[in-house]
């Protein structure tokens, strides 16, 4: 039998959807304007009056600034740092959650407290450089992943998500003659599959879109990142508006696109690749693994 | 016992690793001295430029001296890697900064006094900077950094006047110059008249602009015909006045008051940016403004994109009355921004004063501006010219001029465009017979009915003055102030120009005034005029 919907609850239903609309609209919005400011021829865009799709669409801005061959070394050294990063961030952040999970690690007080001092305490900038440097880690891949391989904001998610899985799964695992590995890969993180996937979200979205180290330690060319490299690519259209002093009015020039071009379609670059992580681990997000573990 | 052991061979392992690596980052090609081949590592700011260009093979081959360029974006972020290098002691041998990181480096004692060895090695560096030369030194007596002189004579041909006004407007009003505030008021008038929309049904907006400084500040004090100090005028006595609330500026608040109440003057103009006032610009629904050639140019290349060539924009210098005398045509005798100075890590720094002193030679100079001949310039009847095709690859392929060397990091040590080289030549590209050559034929026809070759050919000579007022460091107790008196102006000149009679428009004004003079203006002014002459005396020493 249908439940009878009153009249308030059908103005509640409309509010509702209306308000939610609204509220993707705007979200969207945004996004979608630049999406057709990428599309769209980059003179024209200069003339305003882009809304919602190009008045004159062209692939051209992704061209000019796929032109760049920089930029392919970059994508992959990007894709390499946030698989790689990602990879290890997890395995050692959850070992290490995971010793400091178990009630029996005798040192386990002193090291929570250690690490929980380090997230309120940091060297700051300029020792961190010293020491990047004196371990000689500038100018080098690794500097990309090593220094931020263990978060401990995120070793502590982990922890307390370990932390209340049911005694007994463990135990389980122990009579039937598991080893400490055995137990953490075979029976610990199957059923912690959520937050496995929220902090894999937060460390590859963080390793995708960090630029900073680059900037920082590594000057050469053939370590930089897409980040960086696009940063570059903005940098130098906007000197050429500004500094274009003798650039001619003539013709050819035109063919150069504008900063606001060029933002827009360097964040459609830079998020698309990112946004296809989201639904392969949406699912984590959803389904409770957790159900029917253990029978209490 | 055995585990001791290991851990004590891990610790020297390690230690010898790093080591190792220490002394190999030492000594990184700098092992030449007297006059073989040195490389120096330089720190840039556009990662565009490359060493390995024809231009610079030249320079090296001349010099001996080669560089490893360090690109250094400014990333915005209050500390930049400028500042953690210098705190690690971990930067190169050369540096490209403003002054203000300059100073941090010689405060703490990385950079070499350089007067000495200009003295020795770079004759023509003082030659060039002549009784300028002085005005390299430091507060200490020393130099630090080196930077370009400015010897033009006359305006840089690429340079133009702020106020535009479309080429439609002036075919129609029969191609009159306009020189006052009252006959670009007239003109636009008499043109809005006959053609309130544009031809696709638009509403014409007779007079447009970016909010902020560039509608109430800058406009009004150019028509004033004072030189750029900011909010300043100074006056002969070296006083230093705030200048929004003189009646120089008032003139021109007062135009736009006149045409707000003639219904001319956009109506969002309090709130547009350098995009939607760009807009409204390259739709061609705007007759006349306030746009500096900077952003002018990005705005007529959609303009010209369009192929609306009438729409373009005749650029004039206006003044507020026939009696005002331009001044605002000013020049420094240096060009100081991103000054270049040598730190304690370079061995024989003297190599590298060598080099600059190079750039100072015609030779030099013909090099780094003009490039190499047959090449990127041609010698037509004893003149230099721009090789036509090298130039029509840098029009079409932005990254052309890079990838040849004629732009980097040394094309500020140029004389300036306009200056004269001792073969009584141009010393850079930019010549008024170039810049005319760009201009497409309605602006060339436009140009024609003035008798003028370039929009250059609207300004006065250059004056040259000791430095600009925003050049100098505001006190720190100065700024607040400076601040706060710029918010109540913005607040209140608005009303004044939104004012409905000129009785309002009086009080308006007098309460603008009035709130200025209450907010610390006198004191602002004292502060200012204590920069300015502290300056002067210091200046006047140099140059003598």
């Amino acid at each position: 039998m249908r439940k009878r919907t009153t009249a308030g609850g059908v103005v509640f239903n409309v509010l509702n959807y209306a308000m939610l609309s609204v509220l993707t609209i705007c979200t969207i919005y945004p996004f979608l304007n630049l999406l057709a400011v990428s599309l769209n021829e980059s003179l024209d865009s200069l003339r305003g009056q882009v809304y919602l799709w190009p008045n004159s669409f062209t692939l051209e801005n992704y061209k000019i600034v796929f032109q760049n061959d920089a930029l392919y070394g970059a994508t992959i050294r990007s894709i390499a740092r946030t698989v790689l990063g990602t990879a290890l961030s997890l395995i050692c952040s959850v070992m290490l959650a995971y010793t400091l999970s178990r009630k029996e690690f005798f040192l386990r007080k002193p090291i929570n407290l250690i690490m929980i001092v380090s997230m309120y305490v940091s060297g700051g900038l300029i020792p961190t450089y010293l020491l990047i440097k004196n371990i000689g880690m500038t100018n080098s891949f690794w500097v990309y992943i090593i220094p931020g391989l263990v978060s401990v904001y995120n070793v502590i998610i982990i922890r307390s998500f370990f932390d209340q899985l049911p005694e007994g799964l463990i135990e389980a695992g122990r009579i039937d003659g598991a080893n400490e590995f055995q137990t953490l890969f075979r029976i610990v993180l199957p059923v912690s599959m959520p937050v496995l996937a929220t902090i894999t979200l937060f460390v590859s979205v963080g390793h995708w879109n960090s630029w900073f180290d680059n900037y920082l330690y590594n000057t050469r060319d053939n370590l930089n990142l897409l980040q960086y490299e696009l940063m570059k690519i903005l940098m130098q259209s906007t000197q050429q508006v500004t500094s274009n002093a003798t650039g001619s009015v003539a013709s050819e020039s035109l063919r150069q696109i504008t900063p606001q071009t060029i933002r827009a379609t360097m964040t459609i670059i830079v998020t698309v690749p990112i946004l296809f992580v989201y639904p392969f681990l949406q699912r984590y997000f959803i389904q409770g693994i957790m159900i029917g573990a253990m029978k209490e | 016992m055995k585990k001791k052991l290991l851990l004590g061979l891990t610790l020297v392992l390690a230690a010898s690793v790093f080591s190792a690596c220490g002394s190999k980052q030492d000594d990184d090609g700098q092992a030449a001295d007297g006059n073989g081949k040195v490389t120096y590592t330089m720190q840039t700011w556009d990662s565009s430029w490359k060493w390995d260009t024809p231009i610079n093979k030249q320079l090296e081959e001349k010099t001996g001296v080669s560089f490893d360029y360090v690109p250094v974006l400014d990333s915005g972020a209050t500390t930049g890697k400028v500042d953690v290098w210098l705190a690690s002691g971990d930067y190169p041998d050369v540096i490209n900064e403003a002054p203000l990181k300059i100073g941090k480096y010689k405060d703490a004692g990385a950079l070499i006094p350089l007067e000495d060895l200009i003295d020795q090695y770079g004759p023509n560096i003082k030659k060039r900077f002549g009784k300028y030369y002085d005005l390299l030194k430091d507060e200490d007596g020393h130099i630090y950094s080196l930077y370009g002189v400015n010897l033009a004579k006359e305006p840089s041909p690429d340079s133009q006047p702020s106020f535009v006004v479309q080429y439609d407007v002036l075919k129609d009003a029969g191609y009159p110059e306009i020189k006052t505030l009252d006959q670009l008021f007239d003109v636009l008038q008499n043109y809005y008249k006959k053609h309130p929309k544009t031809a696709d049904g638009k509403d014409v907006i007779p007079f447009s602009g970016l909010s902020g400084g560039l509608l109430d500040i800058t406009p009004g004090l150019n028509a004033a015909g004072l030189p750029d100090h900011g909010f300043y005028a100074i006056d002969g006595n070296n006083n230093v006045s705030y200048a929004l609330t003189s009646d120089a500026n008032k003139e021109y608040i007062k135009f736009l008051n006149r045409l707000q109440r003639a219904g001319m003057l956009d109506k969002e103009i309090f709130s547009l940016n350098a995009e939607t006032a760009g807009a409204k610009i390259t739709q061609g629904r705007v007759l006349a403004s306030y746009i500096p050639g900077w952003l002018m140019r990005g705005y007529e290349k959609s303009i010209i994109a369009n192929g609306d060539f009438d729409k373009q924009y005749a650029k004039f210098s206006i003044l507020a009355n026939e009696t005002v005398v331009d001044h605002s045509n000013a020049l420094t005798p240096t060009s100081s921004s991103t000054n270049l100075a040598i730190t304690n890590k370079a061995k024989h720094p003297e190599r590298i004063i060598k080099l600059i002193d190079y750039l100072f030679t015609d030779e030099g100079q013909i090099l780094v501006n003009w490039g190499i001949e047959g090449t990127h310039y041609d010698v037509v009847n004893g003149k230099r010219v721009k090789n036509a095709e090298f130039d029509k690859k840098v029009q079409s392929d932005p990254t052309a001029a890079a990838a040849a060397g004629i732009v980097g990091p040394f094309n500020r040590f140029s004389f300036g465009n306009g200056a004269k080289l001792d073969d009584g030549d141009y010393a850079t590209p930019v010549t008024t017979d170039y810049i005319a050559s760009t201009y497409d034929d309605t602006t060339k026809d436009v140009l024609s009915h003035y008798g003028k070759k370039t929009w250059a050919d609207f300004m006065d000579k250059p004056e040259i003055y000791p430095t600009m007022m925003w050049q100098l460091n505001t006190p720190e107790d100065a700024k607040p102030i400076a601040i706060k008196l710029e918010d109540i102006w913005h607040k209140e000149i608005a009303k004044a120009i939104l004012a409905a009679s000129d009785s309002e428009f009086e009080a308006a004004w007098n309460g603008a005034v009035e709130q200025i003079d209450n907010n610390g203006k006198a004191k602002l002014e004292e502060m200012m005029t204590g920069v300015w002459k502290e300056f002067m005396e210091r200046y006047n020493q140099a140059v003598k």
